[in-house]
This record gives structure tokens, C-alpha cells and sequence, in this order.
């Protein structure tokens, strides 16, 4: 058997980021970041003892808990939650998440593939993305908040943990044609 | 016509002189002008043909709502066609041409036809053209060429449009003394506020004060200051609110570039711009429109509103006329009177079809005014020479005219019949406009909710009145924002221009144009009328009034008018025409946005498209998907020439690759649905036709999807993880829908199951490796797991390491063949693909598409849902009877349904293969099938064909009518080419029956 050197892979990999990389529009695709689907009542039998021993607080609809230096849990929609965490603790993350919830109605799901991560900041930013997505992204996103909704005919999730910066998420296979859209959308500011 | 030397408040810049060209002529004017006024300047009375009497015309408004002056802008990738020229701003080298005019605007045959036009009345095509009925084509070739304005532009746009979503608490549309005024009070509070104008400079209707109020100078200036330094204020310039839908949904369309001279325009900006407005609150400020007098021969050019004629002299410095008539039936004549004297030094006559308002200053000063006086008629030739005027009488109800009349000569004719307050956007969301009897005009009703109208359009027609009007409304949508609120100001006071009832002289009503653009005249009203038409949305139609890019902005609420007294009843019981988006006509581009070409809709792409890409694969989309269709080789020539196999050559070598060897198959755009929970079994059970109660761990098994009337809506494999945990595969195109499906009945009708759904279709990235060497190239990849075939049988799915990558291998197959189908998170795909490919390279493994795919799967009998079924096919008439299970404690979705009198007939349509008896012919799929040759009853048609290059010949699966009872039953294939093909109804399974190549090589 041959010896094998895995190569990991991002959605935009092939993409000229330079191209969007102004102080107006600046986006950048981040690799070191897993994403499991936690779907869960709290109000479960067995749900609170297991999200305690996760470390995991239930955020309220259409926010946010914890952080993404260990795991950033999102409400997406009731019973279901997204986290976002370090790659690297992902699969120790799921692990410990089936063992906690062992015997609880819920479910635990990678879906670290599904998506590209985006990083999106600069001065222009939400002028670029007004023209994109149909959600008040300037008024309606303050910190702390996460929004699911549609750009560019895309699915996206999209929040902010930073004053300067907007996070989203577009699925794996959107993420060509929403990076297309976003590059016509910016050109005037470059 | 001329330009008067500078005045003090005009907007042009005399500094910047632009060269223009119109009608291949070249001209000169300055910045700031529009192409109206500076048509105007040069002295150019006729910019138009009318639509159906090819009549001369001119310019009779000055904005959005001129109904004649439509042009053709520009030529190639930058035309325009039906540009109003009251609306375009000159920029230098503009070019442009009338819209207008057959064969040109100097000669128009439809004016030669002058003595046949009292035949063409409304109605004339409907009533002539209707005999013979076989020469309509003829006819219609012919009166189409004669039909319409610009032609419609020949090439690609060159530019480009976007939308942008806006989200603010207060909208303002309309930047005149109102907007702007409801605005600043607005944007104190602290709310945000968009102000939305359309023309270039804020100030509406104001900025014709400014010459005679340095008071509404000062207040505009410091408005205008104040907005513009507000951190919470929009300001859109050239932009038009062009809709306004519920829920205080604003579409506006802003003209970002329109102005700029076509070497100066930017290429990475838009040319215009949607704004998609999401308002809490909106304040339509948006204005009034003249209305003009009726008159016959009112189109002559020359004649014009007098509003247009006051915004020319006041901000263009165009004097339209050495020798002026303005005739009016209201206060707001008098204005323009003084205005002609003061900066033009020009004395009009004045005739006010009422008596008794005040004109001693005008008098005095030498001006001419009757009161009592109207126009009964126009004449001239390229332009207005002289009116007929006569003394008006009104008797409580109707005007009457004396039959003495006198001749005025003149060189322009300014008229003012009244105001039409801009009601439109109001009216979009299904309210009524109410006719106000004081002020002669229908005022927006503003009872939806969350709206509020200030200014002209409420009938105010002073600015000091309109700045409060502004303010007040402001106010009002201020408390129901609950911002803070200052103390709450005065409803203004009606300050009434007097305007007269509606008058339409008796006298050559056939030459009383009510709407310019459609060449709708009074005798038209008259003849729908006549001919019983009674509701103004038929007399509408049956005379086109109200039609065309203007909409009857001038012209329809003289024609309500006209029918009202016609039909003897108030112009509120006749009430309004629809009123539709949009307000101005919206190019498509602007619509569109940036949703063209390649962004039109999204294309979906595997995480292993780039290889594919390198691979030189042609694509298919399906369900938006790209993906592989086929991968043609390079064909070597002599001389060192190249060129690629077509489709049938490389789907030909692909088939047989797979057949005889391995190939390799990117899968990985099938939907995949993690299902979870402790009723996983029994909602698989629900959902699927067939029993999966005992499905082990390790295990696949196929599953056939019904909906509630059992018409197959989906299949595919589904794994079973654990007792409580199942991977479900669907279609590629149906995986939104069936999750939704699936989602619905989750979340409506058994909320009670114990089951969670996550779409994982992306996560997974999927490389089937098919054939029957298939075994050979997995098993240089992976060392964790036991390939030998009773290790891991068929239907089997185990986890490992692929390539150093844990993985999820499944044994499934859509070929019959040997078939293994990796599954890596997508981060990985390429990277296994690429190791396949350099594992199988020994064996030469061959990469196909998806057309490869069908020709394996037909082989085998296989369906696809979609292009075999079409929503009403039972497993049943699929021939699948094997995958249903009738016996499972809660039924499946459509399993009542299957025992329906209609779903058990024996003649449904059933899915069959066919043989053409001629082994090379393939059918086209979707041929029509007969029983006999010279049957026209059809009995079903062909759903899938292909040449297969394993059989040797061609082979189809149809649907025919019993066609299960039918076999080796010759029926005919009727090609739409006329073409009849004997085929033999056959089982679908074509290839290896006995299900021997499943093992591969051993």
C-alpha cells in the first residue's frame, strides 16, 4: 500500500483572492474551521445534563453562544444549532457530543465539508453586500447575532463576532457562484 | 424660441457648452439642459410623429409625463429606445433621434393618409381587419411595421445594472418642498430617512419659485444644507419610486450613469441601479401634473403645458415664444403671466376661462387678460400660428361656448386645465383614488397602513403650505415609529387654485386630442360610448387611452372627465383606470440587475469540478449542477491537427470501459439526508414504498418515494448507520424538494416521530469506482477494509480509510456492475479522485459522465425519476411491484392511493423496454407510440433511448398503455419528422439478466 499524503481542500481554494483584497472589500476564506450540526430540544429529557457537560449554552433565537477559539453555537432554527469550532478539536468535539447525548433524543452531525467559511470586512462591505442579500446585514446584524437567509440566489449563514468583520457561510457547492457575484458586486469599489 | 441671456436662478452651466446631435444634425447647448429644453433653444418645434395619424409633434411637458417627445437614444450596445427628452440631460456628444416617424420624421406616411383618417376611429383595426380572416396574417405584418415608436435595439446592452436592498424607517419620495420638508423633520428625530427624487437637483416643483421667492431660495438651501450633512439621510437624485407594493416594499430605479457623456462613463459601475426599499414608514411627496385645456388641434407643437413653459423660462432660460396665449382654468395661469413679463420681458395674452380673480397688477402692466375666454382651436402648420378663442359660460353644471369666436395670432400656446396629484404609487396596493370637487382632481386615498401622502399630491398649491404638509406628515408616521416627536405642527390650510369644472368644446371634437401618445381624441370617447362601452376600463381599451410608455399621466383624467359627462354621471362614479407598476417604464436591464450570464442562476459545483475541468469534460446542468456529461479524448490527425470525439464516440468508449473494465464516476451532487433519531425506521417506513424494519447496520437498501396519490416522486439508496441512524440518498435535481417533502410531513403530520433531518449533501463528496475491475483499483487505496464480495457484498456499506482519508464506502451500483462509491467529507474530493485515477491508471480507468450513465442504467432497466416518470407513474406501472410492501403496520405515503379505481386499471401506462427492430435506429426520446401504422391514437411515448455499445444495437424504455401484458407486441414509433419505426415491447432489463457482472472480476 502506498503511502498516503492527504490533501485538504477549500471550497474557493482556486479563487484569485487578490481580487478582493482592498481596505473597501476585503473577503478571505478561512480553513481551520469545523462546522457540526447539533440538532436537540433543551427542554429534552437528558438534553440540559448533556449540553452542561459540552460546555454548551442554548442560545436564545437568532443568536449566538461561546466563541470560536472553542465553539461558537448558533441558533439556526428551533432544535438546531450550528456550531463552529477549531478543525483541529472537530472530531474530539463529536465524539464527546455522541457520548454526552448518548440516549437523548438529538443529533449529531458533521458537516464540516458542507460549507465555505468567509471572512468579510472592509469599508464597503455591506455596500457590496446590500446589492447580494435581501437581510438588513447593516441594521438588523449587530454582534452577536446570526442570521440564515439568501444572497446571491445562495443559502448563506451569516453573523458577527467582530465590530469590523461579518462572518458567512455558503454551501460548498454555492460558493463558486456566490464568490462570482460577489466579485461583479464589488468591482466598482476596486 | 430662444435663450434668454442668464437668470438668476437657471440650472445651467453656460460655462460647459456641449455639442449634441439630433436627427444627424449637430447642435449646441450647455450643461445642464435636458435634451427638451435644449431642443428648445435651437428652435426645434417637431420631435415626434403621433402613433396612428402620424401628426406633427412637440414637446408639451417638461418631465416624466410628456407624452410626445420620445426619442432614440444613442445606437449600438448604448441605445435607448423611447427615451423621454424632458428626462434626458444632455451630456457632450449625445445623440439621439426621434422615435418616431415613417419613414422619417419629416415625411410620415400615416399623415399622407390624412383623408382616410376620419375612418380610423377607436376600434378601426377591430372592425376592418377582421375579414377575410385568413389575410390577419398580412394584415398584421403590415400594421405592426406601422405600429410602436423606437425600434427595439439590435444588439447586446454594453451595460450593466445591479440591485440594492435598502432598509430605512422613513421613505420620502418626492424631493420638492414637502419631501424635503417631511425629510428634515423625519431625520431630527433620529430615524433614517431615504429621500428619493427623480430628477438631477432636489427641489421638485420649488425650484420654479426660486426666481420669484428668495425666500423659497433660502428655505430650499438650507434644507437641502441640512439633509445633506445628516449622517441618517439618503439622498437619491435621478431616481424614480417606481412601484410601491405591500408591506412598504419600494422599487425604485436610479439612473447612476444615464447623464454621463458615453467616454466618461465608468464600466464598473452600474448604468442604473434598482433600489429594492424596505420602509417602516412611506411619505409620497410626490407632486401634482399639469393638465392641459382641450382644444381642437391641441397638438399642434408650440402648445404646451404652462407649467413646462415656466420651468423652461425659470431654469432653462428658454423662452418658448415671442408671442404667447396662456389660457387656464385656474389661479396658477397668472404666475407664468408674470414670470413671461419679469424675465422674458414678454407680455402673453392671458385668457381664464373664469371671472372674477384679481389681474389688476397684470393688467396694469399692460398684459392682456380676459376672463371668461377660452381656446376653441389651434391652427398652424409645423407649429401653433393662431387660436380661435371664444367666451365661455358656465351654467352650474356644463360650459357653453358663444358661437362668436376671434383669432389671436401666436407663436406658442400655454395652457393649464387643472392638477393631477401623482396618486400612482398609492393606487399600486389596490386603493382608490377620491375626487375632490374643490379641487377638481383625485387626491391618494392613503389607507393602507404605514403610509402618508404631504404636499401637492394632497392638493396644496403653495410652497409655504407643502413645507407644512411636509412637517405634519412627518409627525404623524414619527409617532407610530415612536421616535421623539417635536411639538406636533398645523394641518395646513387648502389654499385653492380655483380650478374650474372640466370643459371640452363641442366643436371638432375629431380633432381634440385627449392622449397624445395613443392619438385618442374626444370623437373616440364619444364613439366607445356610443357603442355602449359604459366602464372607463373598456372605454379605456376599446380607444388605447392611457396606453403606452406614459400612461396617461396627462391624458386620463381628461378622458374620465369627458366620459363622465358623457355618460351623465360624476366623474367619481365613472372613478379611475388601474393603477399599475410602473410609474415610468423601467429598462429590463434594470430589472434583471446582475442576474445575467453567468449569475442568471446559480451553478452548483462538486469539490471535484476542477479536475473534471482539467480533464477536458464536457458539462451538463442538472438541477443546477455542473456536471460531467461526457469526457471526449483528443483525436490525433495528420499534420499534427487535433480535434475531440463527439458525444457518441467518447460515451461509446466510456460504456465499454465500464463494461470491460473499470471507469470512474464523479456522484457526488445526489442529495444525502442524515436521518436520525429513534424513529428513523419507522418515518423510513412512511416515506418509502417498501420495508425497513430489518434493515441492518452495514446495510443499503433501494427505496422508491410516492407521494399521497402514489405517483413515484423519488428513489435512491439509503444506509443504515445504526438502529437510529440512516444516510438517505436522492436525486440530484429533487434533493431540495424531497427534503422539504420529507421535512413537511415531519413537522405537520407526524410531529409525534422521533426524528431529526440534515441535508449533508455537500459535505459529502462522492467518486464511484464501476466495473469489474473495480475491486482491483479500491483495494490499492484502502487496506481497513475486506473487499472480497462475500466480505462486502452488494448493498453493503462499510467504514475505512480511502487513501488515507476515512470514508464511508458503499456497494452500491446504478450500472449492474461491480461498484464501489467513496464517500469523503468535500475537503478531500479531489484528492481522492485524483488517487483513483492514479490507482486505476494500470487499468486504465476511464472517467464518464452523466450520458454514459444513462446508457448503463438503461441497460439495466434502471429508471430515472424525472426523465422515466413524470408524476404519474405508480411503482406499479414502473414495473416495481417488488419494492412495495403492503403490509407494514402504518401505511406509506400513497399507498392508499395505489387501490384507487384509476391506479389499478390495467390500461394505465406502464414502463416497458423497446426493441426497434432496427438495431441501429435509436428513437428520439419523447416519440409518440401508435398500435398500428396508420393509428393516430397514441399510446404512450418513448422516455429514455440510447445506441448501447455492449448490446450492439439500439435500446428505449417507454411508457405504454399495458404495455406490461404486452410483451413481444410489435407497436409503431411516430418521429415528429413523419418517420414510422416498428419496435418490439421488451422487458427493461437488457443486460445481464442473470445479474452475474455484480461480483466484478473475482
Amino acid at each position: 500500500m502506498a503511502k498516503f499524503e492527504p490533501q485538504f481542500a477549500t471550497a474557493l481554494e482556486q479563487q484569485d483572492f487578490n481580487r478582493l483584497n482592498s481596505a473597501a472589500f476585503k473577503v478571505q476564506e478561512l480553513r481551520d474551521y469545523g462546522y457540526v450540526v447539533l440538532r436537540v430540544d433543551a427542554n429534552t429529557e437528558g438534553a440540559a445534563h448533556a449540553l452542561a457537560k459540552l460546555d454548551i449554552s442554548v442560545p436564545e433565537p437568532l443568536t449566538m453562544t461561546g466563541s470560536l477559539d472553542s465553539h461558537l453555537v448558533k441558533w439556526i432554527g428551533p432544535s438546531e444549532y450550528g456550531i463552529t469550532l477549531p478543525l483541529a478539536q472537530k472530531d474530539a468535539f463529536i465524539k464527546a457530543a455522541k457520548e454526552a447525548l448518548q440516549g437523548v433524543f438529538a443529533a449529531v452531525v458533521d458537516n464540516s465539508g458542507g460549507y465555505s467559511f468567509l471572512h468579510i470586512s472592509g469599508t464597503q462591505r455591506y455596500e457590496v453586500l446590500s446589492k447580494l442579500a435581501l437581510y438588513d446585514l447593516r441594521g438588523q446584524l449587530p454582534l452577536g447575532k446570526v442570521v440564515s437567509t439568501i444572497a446571491a440566489k445562495s443559502g448563506v449563514i451569516v453573523y458577527r463576532v467582530e465590530e469590523e468583520s461579518l462572518r458567512l457561510m455558503v454551501r460548498w457547492s454555492f460558493a463558486q457562484h456566490f464568490w462570482n457575484a460577489l466579485v461583479k458586486a464589488s468591482e466598482e469599489y476596486r | 424660441m430662444k435663450r434668454l441671456a442668464p437668470q438668476a436662478h437657471e440650472r445651467i452651466d453656460r460655462s460647459k457648452t456641449y455639442q449634441f446631435t439630433w436627427q444627424g444634425e449637430s447642435y449646441y447647448a450647455y450643461a445642464g439642459d435636458t435634451l427638451a429644453s435644449a431642443l428648445l433653444a435651437n428652435g426645434i418645434d417637431v420631435v415626434g410623429r403621433s402613433f396612428k395619424y402620424g401628426r406633427k409633434r412637440g414637446i408639451l411637458a417638461a418631465g416624466v409625463e410628456e407624452p410626445n417627445a420620445l426619442v432614440t437614444l444613442e445606437s449600438g450596445g448604448y441605445e435607448v429606445p423611447n427615451a423621454r427628452a424632458t428626462e434626458i440631460e444632455l451630456y457632450d456628444q449625445l445623440n439621439a433621434k426621434a422615435a418616431s416617424g415613417i419613414p422619417s420624421l419629416r415625411f410620415d406616411l400615416r399623415a399622407a393618409l390624412k383623408p382616410f383618417h376620419k375612418f380610423m376611429v377607436a376600434g378601426f383595426y377591430y372592425k376592418t381587419f377582421k375579414w377575410p380572416q385568413k389575410l390577419w396574417p398580412h394584415y398584421e405584418h403590415y400594421l405592426r411595421q406601422l405600429a410602436g415608436f423606437s425600434e427595439v435595439p439590435q444588439q447586446a446592452d454594453a451595460e450593466h445594472y445591479d440591485h440594492q436592498y435598502q432598509f430605512v424607517d422613513v421613505a420620502v419620495v418626492g424631493g420638492g418642498a414637502a419631501g424635503l420638508s417631511a425629510a428634515l423633520t423625519a431625520a431630527q428625530s433620529g430615524a433614517s430617512v431615504l429621500v428619493i427624487d427623480e430628477r438631477a437637483e432636489l427641489g421638485g416643483e420649488l425650484s420654479s419659485e426660486f426666481a420669484s421667492s428668495a425666500e423659497a431660495q433660502q428655505w430650499f438651501s438650507s434644507t437641502k444644507q441640512a439633509l445633506e450633512q445628516m449622517p441618517n439621510v439618503r439622498i437619491l437624485k435621478r431616481s424614480t419610486a417606481f412601484a410601491l407594493h405591500d408591506f412598504n416594499l419600494l422599487l425604485v430605479i436610479e439612473r447612476r450613469q444615464d447623464h454621463v457623456s458615453l467616454k466618461q462613463r465608468n464600466e464598473k459601475q452600474s448604468r442604473q441601479r434598482q433600489h429594492r426599499v424596505r420602509a417602516k414608514q412611506v411619505i409620497l411627496a410626490t407632486g401634482s401634473h399639469e393638465r392641459p385645456l382641450l382644444f381642437a388641434n391641441n397638438d399642434l407643437p408650440g402648445v404646451l403645458m404652462a407649467s413646462a413653459m415656466r420651468r423652461y423660462l425659470n431654469e432653462f432660460a428658454v423662452l418658448c415664444g415671442d408671442k404667447p396665449v396662456l389660457a387656464g382654468n385656474n389661479d396658477s395661469i397668472y404666475a407664468l403671466a408674470e414670470d413671461l413679463v419679469k424675465r422674458a420681458g414678454v407680455k402673453p395674452v392671458v385668457l381664464d376661462m373664469r371671472v372674477g380673480y384679481d389681474a389688476s397688477r397684470l393688467i396694469a402692466a399692460g398684459i392682456d387678460v380676459r376672463q371668461g375666454y377660452t381656446i376653441l382651436k389651434a391652427s398652424g402648420s409645423n407649429r401653433v400660428e393662431q387660436v380661435s378663442i371664444a367666451k365661455v359660460y358656465y351654467d352650474g353644471k356644463l360650459w357653453s361656448a358663444s358661437a362668436a369666436t376671434e383669432t389671436l395670432d401666436c407663436d406658442v400656446v400655454a395652457t393649464s386645465g387643472g392638477f393631477n396629484p401623482l396618486v400612482h404609487l398609492d393606487c399600486h396596493t389596490g386603493s382608490k383614488p377620491l375626487f375632490s370637487n374643490a379641487l377638481q382632481a383625485f387626491l391618494p386615498a392613503c389607507d393602507k397602513p404605514a403610509r402618508i401622502s404631504a404636499g401637492s399630491v394632497n392638493g396644496h398649491s403653495d410652497w409655504q403650505a407643502c413645507v407644512q404638509d411636509g412637517a405634519y406628515a412627518a409627525h404623524q408616521i414619527l409617532g407610530r415609529l415612536e421616535k421623539s416627536v417635536a411639538p406636533t405642527t398645523v394641518k395646513p390650510e387648502l389654499k385653492l387654485l380655483n380650478v374650474a369644472p372640466f370643459f371640452c368644446p363641442t366643436h371638432q371634437r375629431n380633432k381634440i386630442f385627449i392622449d397624445m401618445q395613443n392619438d385618442v381624441k374626444a370623437s373616440d370617447i364619444e364613439l366607445a360610448i356610443r357603442e355602449n362601452y359604459r366602464s372607463i376600463e373598456h372605454i379605456k381599451r376599446y380607444t388605447a387611452m392611457g396606453f403606452g410608455t406614459d400612461q396617461g399621466k396627462i391624458g386620463n383624467v381628461l378622458g374620465i372627465a369627458l366620459a363622465a359627462q358623457l355618460l351623465n354621471r360624476s366623474i367619481p362614479e365613472v372613478g379611475t383606470t388601474t393603477f399599475r407598476p410602473m410609474y415610468t417604464p423601467v429598462t429590463m436591464g434594470a430589472l434583471a440587475g446582475e442576474e445575467v450570464g453567468l449569475l442568471f442562476d446559480p451553478q452548483r459545483f462538486t469539490p471535484i469540478h476542477a479536475s473534471h475541468v482539467a480533464r477536458g469534460a464536457e458539462f451538463e446542468v442538472v438541477g443546477q449542477w455542473m456536471r460531467p456529461w461526457y469526457f471526449p479524448k483528443a483525436i490525433e490527425h495528420l499534420y499534427d491537427a487535433q480535434s475531440a470525439e463527439d458525444l457518441h464516440t467518447a460515451v461509446q468508449r466510456e460504456c465499454l470501459a465500464v463494461r470491460n473494465s473499470v471507469g470512474v464516476m464523479d456522484a457526488s451532487t445526489l442529495g444525502k439526508i442524515d436521518i436520525q433519531g429513534p424513529d428513523v425506521r419507522e418515518f423510513l417506513a412512511r416515506v418509502y414504498t417498501n420495508a425497513w424494519a430489518k434493515l441492518a447496520p452495514g446495510k443499503c437498501r433501494y427505496g422508491v418515494m410516492c407521494d399521497e396519490n402514489g405517483m413515484i416522486i423519488d428513489d435512491g439508496v439509503t444506509a443504515c448507520l445504526s438502529d437510529t441512524h440512516f444516510v438517505m440518498t436522492t436525486t440530484t435535481g429533487g434533493a431540495a424538494r424531497i427534503y422539504n417533502h420529507l421535512e413537511t410531513w415531519l413537522q405537520t403530520e407526524w410531529p409525534a416521530l422521533k426524528v431529526y433531518l440534515t441535508s449533508v449533501t455537500d459535505h459529502w463528496s462522492t467518486t464511484a469506482i464501476v466495473g469489474p475491475k473495480a475491486r482491483r483499483v479500491i483495494e490499492k487505496l484502502c487496506s481497513d477494509i475486506d473487499f472480497n464480495a462475500k466480505a462486502f457484498p452488494f448493498m453493503d456499506w462499510r467504514e475505512g480509510t480511502v487513501a488515507g482519508v476515512p470514508a464511508r464506502v458503499m456497494r452500491i451500483s446504478f450500472s449492474g456492475e461491480l461498484s464501489y462509491e467513496i464517500n469523503v467529507p468535500a475537503n478531500y474530493g479531489r484528492y481522492i479522485w485524483e488517487q483513483v485515477m492514479e490507482a486505476g491508471k494500470e487499468f486504465d480507468i476511464t472517467p464518464y459522465g452523466t450520458e454514459t450513465m444513462h446508457v448503463l442504467r438503461a441497460e439495466k432497466g434502471y429508471i430515472i425519476v424525472g426523465q422515466d416518470t413524470d408524476g404519474s407513474l405508480s411503482p406499479y406501472d414502473a414495473n416495481m411491484g417488488w419494492a412495495v410492501s403492503l403490509t407494514k403496520p402504518y401505511p406509506f405515503l400513497g399507498q392508499r392511493a395505489l387501490t384507487r379505481s384509476d391506479t389499478v386499471r390495467t390500461d394505465r401506462k406502464q414502463l416497458v423496454g423497446l426493441l426497434p427492430h432496427d438495431a441501429q435506429k435509436v428513437l428520439p426520446e419523447g416519440t409518440q407510440l401508435v398500435n398500428a401504422i396508420e393509428d393516430k391514437a397514441m399510446i404512450g411515448h418513448v422516455t429514455s433511448s440510447y445506441l448501447s455499445p455492449i448490446l450492439g444495437r439500439s435500446i428505449a424504455m417507454a411508457v405504454v398503455k399495458a404495455g406490461l401484458s404486452r410483451m413481444g407486441n410489435t407497436i409503431y414509433a411516430k418521429t415528429v419528422g413523419g418517420e414510422t419505426i416498428p419496435v418490439t415491447i421488451a422487458d427493461s432489463v437488457f443486460y445481464d439478466t442473470a445479474k452475474e457482472k455484480l461480483d466484478g472480476e473475482v
